[in-house]
């Protein structure tokens, strides 16, 4: 087995007196694509803030290349190669598209993507690269903030919901770059709402309930309605 | 004629309101606080250029050299020492630390200036006019004032849209938290932003003690022009910056020609007229 490049040691976190998280035990490997599922409120969002800083929480609960980083600034997790694709895109509206990108790999690692790699990725995004990023369609937007971490070079990827709000078709070719994003061999948390979608892609597969883990394993290990009953939470 | 000379006066007067009021939108767009002390600053730069020049000899102009960097430097120190630690919880904790610094700034200057009002010579510069038509001349100062002025905000500009800690800027001030998230040290980004800041409130403040007479308690009022300016001009958008204090300084130029206690309030008066006719400014960038 090789070593995790993150490990999540019984993390609890949450906002104030509200506490989302309890005790969520979970390893991603190198190269690796995890998919996190769960319904709504499930604790999915708040696991992806707790690993990129943006949510308090002890140091040992969460490990990055065996070193515990939880509760460090957002920078300099980010520094270590933990980057995110969040819900609804959060472009910076006053930069171009370019410069989005260009802020992304803001004092990057060294690594494959470079600009002229995500402009061969997102075609598209080179024909608007001068345009404000906000003035694109919310397919290419998605484009941009999966460009934006990609050039950072990082060595873990988070992407949360990143289907969320768009046409079937839009989806298809997002997924399309998936692949690509993989070969590259970064590891990968995939959020995702539509579940077949992410257990398509995902080499493993948490599913979460009401802040804990309620199932885990290879897509194939379980069978649908076991999913479900874990999703749903409807097996107890 | 005299009409015509109050309105040019008003115009060059209204590019020093345009760079009090640069750093204080700065400082606004970047970290979304206002800096009650910037009046203030503006006056404690007065005072060191005024040590600068009394110590070493040099022109006031030439004092820039000088000024520029330290207050820059002070700039950036304050905001890593004093302000981020209280950034980012609310709104009002910035604000009374700033209003903190502002009576500090005053006091300390009393202490070691007294209430006297000072001001620096420039020598013969400031008596040197060119004559446009007979009756109607302009100051070489001013003009040189406002020139540099209206570079300033040019450099500004360039500063905020061409380069990368410009970039960082605008994404601190579109989403700080995503800022985060790409690498950037927020408490580095902000500290930069009242570093340049601070470069331009020297500028001004030494255009300032080389035009007008300037004493401790000077600085409030230097914030208010500087705020009108922002408020005329519109949030988010230097040149509309600059528009403002042009408009402020032909309004004051006005008021001061119709009666000398009307200099003021004339200026007054235009800010709460935009205000109620176009609360966003004349040149909105920002939302």
């Amino acid at each position: 087995m090789p070593e995790p490049i993150l490990s999540l040691t019984g993390l609890r976190a949450g906002y104030g007196d509200f506490q989302a998280l309890f005790g969520i035990d979970l390893d991603v490997e190198p190269g690796e694509t995890l998919a996190l599922i769960g319904a709504n409120g499930a604790g999915k969002t708040t696991l992806l803030r707790a690993v990129t800083g943006l949510v308090g929480c002890a140091p040992e609960m969460v490990a990055f290349d065996g070193r515990p980083i939880g509760g460090m600034r957002p920078d300099r997790i980010a520094a270590l190669g933990v980057a995110m694709v969040p819900e609804g895109r959060r472009l910076f509206r006053s930069l171009s598209v370019e410069e989005n990108l260009l802020i992304g790999g803001e004092r990057a690692r060294k690594g494959e993507w470079t600009l002229e790699r995500i402009y061969d990725l997102f075609p598209i995004l080179r024909e608007k690269r001068r345009n404000p990023a906000t003035a694109l369609s919310g397919g290419q937007q998605q484009m941009v903030a999966i460009g934006r971490a990609l050039m950072a070079n990082p060595r873990l990827i988070l992407f949360d919901e990143i289907s969320l709000g768009l046409a079937p078709v839009v989806i298809r070719d997002i997924y399309a770059a998936v692949p690509a994003i993989i070969a590259s061999g970064v590891a990968a948390i995939l959020v995702e709402q539509d579940v077949s979608r992410a257990l398509g892609v995902a080499q493993r597969f948490v599913c979460m309930q009401e802040g804990r883990v309620s199932l885990a394993g290879r897509p194939g290990d379980h069978d649908r309605a076991a999913i479900t009953a874990a999703y749903f939470g409807m097996a107890r | 004629m005299e009409w015509v000379n109050a309105i040019v006066q008003g115009v060059l007067i209204g590019g020093l309101y345009a760079l009090f009021a640069a750093g204080l939108s700065l400082i606004f767009g970047v970290m979304r606080l206002v800096n009650i002390a910037h009046g203030d600053m503006v006056v404690a730069a007065a005072y060191l250029a005024l040590v600068i020049v009394q110590m070493t000899g040099l022109h006031p102009l030439a004092s820039v050299l000088l000024v520029v960097p330290l207050m820059a430097v002070l700039g950036y120190f304050m905001q890593r020492f004093l302000l981020n630690p209280t950034i980012g919880k609310d709104f009002l904790s910035p604000l009374l630390v700033t209003f903190g610094i502002s009576i500090i700034l005053q006091n300390g200057l009393l202490v070691l200036f007294t209430a006297d009002s000072r001001r620096l010579a420039a020598g013969s510069i400031e008596t040197a006019s060119i004559q446009l038509v007979s009756g109607l001349s302009l100051g070489v100062l001013p003009l040189l004032m406002f020139m540099a002025s209206v570079l300033i905000i040019f450099g500004m500009e360039l500063v905020f849209f061409r380069t990368r800690l410009g970039r960082a800027f605008r994404a601190t001030s579109d989403d700080p938290e995503m800022a985060q998230l790409m690498n950037l040290d927020r408490n580095d980004v902000f500290g930069m932003a009242m570093a340049l800041s601070a470069a331009v409130v020297a500028i001004a403040g030494i255009f300032l003690a080389i035009r007008a007479n300037f004493d401790p308690a000077s600085g409030p009022a230097r914030l208010i022009f500087g705020f009108e300016a922002v408020i005329i001009g519109g949030l988010g958008n230097l040149w509309g910056t600059l528009a403002g204090g042009v408009v402020l300084g032909i309004a004051q130029a006005i008021g001061a020609q119709i009666s000398p206690g009307w200099q003021i309030l004339a200026g007054h008066l235009v800010f709460f007229l935009v205000l109620g006719l176009k609360p966003r400014g004349l040149f909105p960038r920002m939302d």
